[in-house]
C-alpha cells in the first residue's frame, strides 16, 4: 500500500504544480539580491539571507528559511488535507476499503507519501537553490563562516546541512498529522488544508504574543526556525532537540486522534 | 476497540505527553537554612564559579531610545534577551546573543573584548574598558545579582523560600532598599543551594508588584569551569575586522572627555576606582545608582531630539528629564557640556545629583 | 453467500435500515429492489463493512462482517454507488492501482495480463491512453465493472451497475453478468429499475423505507391470478354460460375467475363457443412489487 500511495504521489499533477509553485519564492529573491545587493537588516528577514551575499552556497538554506515559516507548511497542508478527503472526493475511498485495504495501513501510507512529498520538495527547493546560489549570488573565498563566526569545514558544513534539511522535513511531521486527522473529519479536501492552515495561523499569533507564555512550547512553530542554531557554533542542540520532540509528540498524537476518528468511521460517499 | 476506548487512549497519550514539559521543574526545591547575610556573601564569593548555560531575561521597562549607541540599553530593559554563557571568570567569559536569524556575541578575554555580529560579518576588537554603557553581560543573573548586592546591609536582606532553577535548588534572597530616594521597591535573587551562583534576579518598582520590570534567570547551567578554547575567539579569515578604543564609541569617546566628576551627588558616594572611570560617573549603592556621563554636543543634539518626541518626557529648569518605570533619565545642558544622568532614584534626587554634578564638576582643559 | 439478521442501521432518529433478515444462496442472481433512498446503498455499505450496523448481523461468503473483512473482501467484486477512478490515470493504471493496493503478490506480467482482460471483457478497449477525467459516464461504469471483476470473485456485489449506460451497453453487461452466473459466480444485484432485475433475478429482495417487504425466489412468486382471458367472437354465448364467474367483459375479451384453463376450454368448446384465445393471466412483477409495497405501507 505504501508503495501504491507513493507512486500515487509522484504521478499526481498537484504535487509538482505544488513544489514548483515553492520554488517560486526563493528564485524570485534570489533575482531581486543578484540585481540590487540588497541584505535584509539584521535581525530581519528570513535567515542567512544577510549571508548570501558573500556566500551564495548558504542560499540552499536560506531557501530553506524562505520556505519553512509559510509556503512549505502550507504545500503540507494542502497535500495532507487532500490524502482521505481526496479520496472520497473521487469516489476511491470506498473502493480502496472494499479491496480491502486496512484503515490503520491506509492511514499509516498516506502519512508516509506526506512525508515522502515534504522530503521531494525540500529537496528540490534546496538543489534549486543550489544552482541559483552558484550562478547569481557571491562566490566567497574564505571558507563558510559560522553565525558564531568561526570558520566552517566542508565537512562540517555537509553534516550540519544534512541535518537542517531533516529538521526541516521533521518539523512538517505536525503539520502533515493535524492535516491527516482533518482529512478523515471532512469530505472536503480544500477544508481539511484550510483548517490545517488555520491551526498554524494560531500557533504563529500566540507564539508572538507574552500572555501566552505557558502554552509556547505546545505550539506546533514553536521551534521551526530552530535550525539556524545548527550553524551556531558550538551547535545549539537544546531547542533542536525540544523542536524534534514536539513535532514527533504532535505526530503521536494528531497521527493517533486521526486513527481513532477513522477506525470505524462510516464511509458514506 | 470501540470508538470510545480509542478516543481514551489518544487522550491519555496527550496528556501525558503535554505534561513531559513540566517535569523537569515539578520536582520541590529544597529548603536551605542559610542566613540571609550569609546567603548574599555566598553570593558574593561565587564570582569565581565558572559555570556555561543559557540565560533568558526580559525587561517591561520601555525606554524611548533607539539608534546604535543607546537603543542596545533600551533593548536590555524593555525586551527579551536570550544569551548563551560561557563563564571562566569575571575577567574571561562570552556571551552570544541569540537571535532568530543571527546572533551578537561578546568575548571577554582579559584585557581584551571581541563583538561578533553576523549579519554585518564583522568582529571588533577593543581593549576592555569598565567605562562601558550596559551590554548583555550585564543581565547575567551572576552579575547582575553581585551589582545589586553590593554593599547591601544586613537590615535590608531577608529570606525567601527555595525554588526550582534550572533543574536546581536554589536560595532565595529578598533586599529591600532602605534608600527613600531609590525607586526599586525590592530586588529578589536565587542563588544555587551548593555554589551560591546566583540563577535568577528579579527587580521590582513596586512593593505588591506582581510582574517584575527586570527578570532574568538560567534556563540550563552546567557547572563546569568552561575551556580556555571555549572562552577564547576563533574567527574565520573570510570575516571583516576592525581595532576600536571602546566597545560603544560614543560613551567610549566621551568617557575621556575633559571632566573629573564630583565625590558625591545628592549624598550618594561615587562607586568605584576615579582613575578606572575618568570622566563618567557612578554614584550610589546596590541598586540605588546613578549614572552621570558627559555627552558631546553632536550625541546630545541626537538623544534631545528622541526624548522629546518621547510624550512623558519634560522639560525643568535643571534639564530635560523623563521618567519610564523605576528609571529616571535627565539630559541637563550646562556652562561646561551636556551631561546624561540616569538612576534608579526619584526624579527629585536626579535634579538634585545634576544640580550637584553642575556644581561639582572639575574641568582639566 | 449473503445471510443478514436483522440488520439496522439508524442515524440519530431515523432507522435508514430496519431489521432486514436477507438471505442469498450461491448460484443466484439476487435482484435487490427498492427505489431511490430506501435504504439500498446503507445495507451494501453494511455488507461490505463501509458502514457499521447499529444492530443485527451479517454473514458474508460464510463469515461475519465486518469482523472477517480481510479475508472475505478480497473475494468480493464490489461496485458500489457509482465507479471510482483517479481522473489523472488511464483505466489501466486504475486497474493496476486498486489491485497492488493489497491482497496477494501477483506477477506484473500476470496483471497486467489480467487488466487487459478484464477490460475486454467490459467492452473499454486496453490500449486507451486518456486519462478517466475523459471517459464518459458508460465508460466510468464499465470500468468500475472491470474493477470489481479483477479477482475473478466468487460473489458480485453491484450497486445499480447499469446506470449511465446505453441500451447497448445494457444489454452488454446484462450477457455478461449471466454468463458469469452461468460459470458460478452469484451476483447480488441492486437496482431500482425494476425491468432490470425482472429479466436477469433468480431471486428478489424488496425494500421500502428500510424493510425488507418480500423476499423470495422468482419461480416462487405468487404470479397466479385465478383469471383466463378468453377472446371470442361469442361474447354473450360465453357470458351466459359462465353467469357468476366472469369478472369483466370488454369488446371480445372476456376475464373469467376459474382455476384451470384447459377444463375453460372444453367447457367452451363443449358448448359450441368459439374461442380465438385463451390464456392464463399472470401478475407482472410490478404489480407484485407494488403489493408489497401497499401492504407494508402504515
Amino acid at each position: 500500500m505504501i508503495r501504491v500511495e507513493l507512486s500515487k504521489m509522484l504521478r499526481r499533477p498537484l504535487t509538482w504544480v505544488t513544489i514548483v509553485a515553492l520554488n517560486a519564492l526563493p528564485t524570485l529573491v534570489a533575482v531581486l539580491l543578484a540585481l540590487t545587493d540588497i541584505g535584509p537588516r539584521p535581525g530581519t528577514g528570513p535567515p542567512f539571507l544577510s549571508a548570501v551575499l558573500t556566500d551564495g552556497t548558504l542560499f540552499p538554506l536560506a531557501a530553506l528559511g524562505i520556505v519553512l515559516p509559510l509556503f512549505l507548511p502550507v504545500a503540507v497542508a494542502v497535500v495532507g488535507g487532500d490524502a482521505i478527503a481526496g479520496e472520497v472526493q473521487s469516489d476511491t475511498l470506498r473502493y480502496l476499503l472494499v479491496r480491502p485495504v486496512s484503515r490503520l495501513r491506509l492511514l499509516v501510507a498516506k502519512l508516509t507519501s506526506i512525508i515522502a512529498f515534504v522530503v521531494l520538495a525540500t529537496l528540490v527547493v534546496a538543489l534549486v537553490a543550489y544552482v541559483e546560489g552558484k550562478l547569481l549570488l557571491g562566490k566567497a573565498t574564505g571558507g563558510v563562516v559560522s553565525v558564531s563566526g568561526s570558520a566552517l569545514t566542508q565537512t562540517q558544513m555537509a553534516e550540519r546541512t544534512g541535518m537542517a534539511f531533516v529538521y526541516v522535513v521533521l518539523a512538517m511531521l505536525g503539520v502533515a498529522a493535524i492535516a491527516l486527522l482533518l482529512s478523515t473529519m471532512t469530505d472536503s479536501a480544500v477544508a481539511a488544508a484550510l483548517g490545517t492552515i488555520g491551526f498554524l495561523v494560531a500557533s504563529t499569533v500566540l507564539l508572538g504574543l507574552d500572555a501566552a507564555e505557558s502554552v509556547k512550547p505546545y505550539l506546533v512553530t514553536r521551534y521551526w526556525l530552530s535550525f539556524v542554531d545548527l550553524f551556531r557554533d558550538p551547535i545549539r542542540w537544546t531547542d533542536v532537540i525540544h523542536g524534534v520532540l514536539a513535532q514527533l509528540a504532535y505526530l503521536v498524537v494528531f497521527a493517533g486522534a486521526a486513527w481513532a476518528n477513522f477506525a470505524t468511521r462510516d464511509v458514506n460517499r | 476497540m470501540i470508538p470510545a476506548t480509542r478516543w481514551l487512549v489518544v487522550a491519555l497519550v496527550a496528556a501525558v505527553l503535554a505534561s513531559l514539559p513540566l517535569v523537569s521543574n515539578a520536582v520541590p526545591a529544597k529548603e536551605s537554612r542559610i542566613g540571609a547575610t550569609a546567603l548574599a556573601r555566598r553570593i558574593h564569593d561565587a564570582s569565581d564559579v565558572g559555570w556555561s548555560g543559557e540565560v533568558r531575561s526580559l525587561g517591561s521597562v520601555q525606554v524611548p531610545l533607539s539608534g546604535a549607541t543607546f537603543g542596545g540599553v533600551a533593548r536590555l530593559l524593555g525586551e527579551e534577551t536570550r544569551l548563551r554563557v560561557w563563564w571562566r571568570d569575571p575577567e574571561n567569559w562570552r556571551t552570544d546573543r541569540l537571535r532568530a536569524t543571527g546572533e551578537t556575541d561578546v568575548v571577554r578575554d582579559g584585557g581584551l573584548t571581541a563583538q561578533w555580529n553576523y549579519e554585518d560579518n564583522q568582529v571588533s576588537f577593543t581593549p576592555y574598558s569598565p567605562i562601558r554603557l550596559p551590554g548583555d553581560v550585564d543581565v547575567v543573573p551572576a552579575a547582575l545579582a553581585r551589582r545589586l548586592l553590593a554593599g547591601a546591609r544586613p537590615g535590608e536582606l531577608s529570606r525567601l523560600p527555595a525554588q526550582r532553577i534550572a533543574g536546581r535548588s536554589a536560595a532565595g534572597l529578598r533586599l529591600v532598599p532602605a534608600d527613600k530616594r531609590s525607586t526599586i521597591a525590592h530586588v529578589d535573587v536565587w542563588a544555587d543551594e551548593s555554589t551560591g551562583l546566583p540563577l535568577r534576579v528579579q527587580v521590582y518598582a513596586e512593593p505588591a508588584g506582581r510582574a517584575p520590570v527586570l527578570s532574568t534567570e538560567l534556563t540550563s547551567l552546567d557547572l563546569t569551569r568552561p575551556t580556555v578554547d571555549q572562552t577564547h575567539f576563533t574567527f574565520s579569515r573570510s570575516i571583516h575586522y576592525s581595532r576600536g578604543v571602546s566597545l560603544d564609541a560614543a560613551a567610549g569617546a566621551n568617557a575621556y572627555a575633559p571632566f573629573i566628576p564630583p565625590d558625591t551627588v545628592a549624598g550618594l558616594p561615587r562607586r568605584g576606582r576615579a582613575e578606572d572611570f575618568g570622566a563618567v560617573g557612578v554614584y550610589g549603592r546596590g541598586p540605588t545608582a546613578v549614572l552621570a556621563v558627559p555627552l558631546r554636543d553632536s550625541i546630545a543634539r541626537g538623544l534631545r531630539d528622541q526624548l522629546r518626541r518621547s510624550a512623558t518626557s519634560k522639560e525643568t529648569a535643571v534639564g530635560l528629564e523623563i521618567q519610564v518605570g523605576p528609571l529616571s533619565v535627565l539630559l541637563q545642558r550646562g556652562r561646561r557640556g551636556n551631561f546624561l544622568l540616569a538612576g534608579t532614584v526619584t526624579t527629585a534626587t536626579l535634579e538634585t545629583a545634576a544640580t550637584d554634578l553642575a556644581a561639582g564638576v572639575v574641568r582639566t582643559r | 453467500m449473503i445471510r443478514t439478521q436483522g440488520l439496522t442501521k439508524s442515524y440519530r432518529h431515523v432507522r435508514a435500515v430496519d431489521s432486514i433478515d436477507l438471505d442469498v444462496r450461491e448460484g443466484d442472481v439476487y435482484g435487490f429492489l427498492g427505489a431511490n433512498g430506501s435504504g439500498k446503498t446503507t445495507t451494501v455499505r453494511m455488507l461490505l463493512g463501509l458502514v457499521l450496523a447499529s444492530q443485527g448481523e451479517a454473514e458474508v461468503l460464510g463469515e461475519s462482517m465486518p469482523r472477517a473483512a480481510k479475508s472475505v473482501l478480497p473475494r468480493i467484486g464490489a461496485l458500489v454507488e457509482g465507479p471510482g477512478a483517479y481522473p489523472h490515470l488511464s483505466g489501466r493504471a486504475n486497474l493496476t492501482l486498486f489491485d497492488s493496493a493489497s491482497g496477494p503478490r501477483v506477477r506484473r506480467a500476470a496483471r497486467r495480463a489480467r487488466v487487459r482482460e478484464v477490460l475486454d471483457q467490459v467492452g473499454l478497449d486496453p490500449d486507451d491512453k486518456r486519462p478517466t477525467k475523459a471517459y464518459s459516464l458508460g465508460m466510468r461504469q464499465r470500468l468500475g465493472l472491470a474493477g470489481a471483476l479483477m479477482r475473478r470473485p466468487p460473489l458480485l456485489v453491484l450497486d445499480e451497475p447499469t446506470n449511465g449506460l446505453d441500451p447497448q451497453g445494457i444489454r452488454d453487461i446484462r450477457e455478461l453478468l449471466l454468463g458469469l452466473n452461468r460459470a458460478g459466480t452469484t451476483v447480488f444485484l441492486s437496482s431500482h429499475l425494476l425491468a432490470e432485475i425482472e429479466q436477469m433475478s433468480t431471486r428478489i429482495g424488496v425494500l421500502d423505507r428500510g424493510r425488507l417487504v418480500l423476499q423470495s425466489d422468482m419461480a416462487a412468486l405468487p404470479t397466479e391470478t385465478g383469471l383466463v382471458r378468453v377472446r371470442t367472437p361469442d361474447v354473450a354465448a360465453t357470458v351466459s354460460l359462465l353467469d357468476g364467474r366472469v369478472e369483466h367483459r370488454e369488446d371480445d375479451v372476456v376475464l373469467v375467475r376459474i382455476e384451470d384453463p384447459a377444463t375453460l376450454n372444453h367447457r367452451l368448446v363443449s358448448a359450441g363457443v368459439r374461442v380465438r384465445e385463451i390464456a392464463p393471466v399472470h401478475r407482472g412483477l410490478e404489480e407484485i412489487v407494488l403489493a408489497a409495497t401497499e401492504t407494508a405501507a402504515p
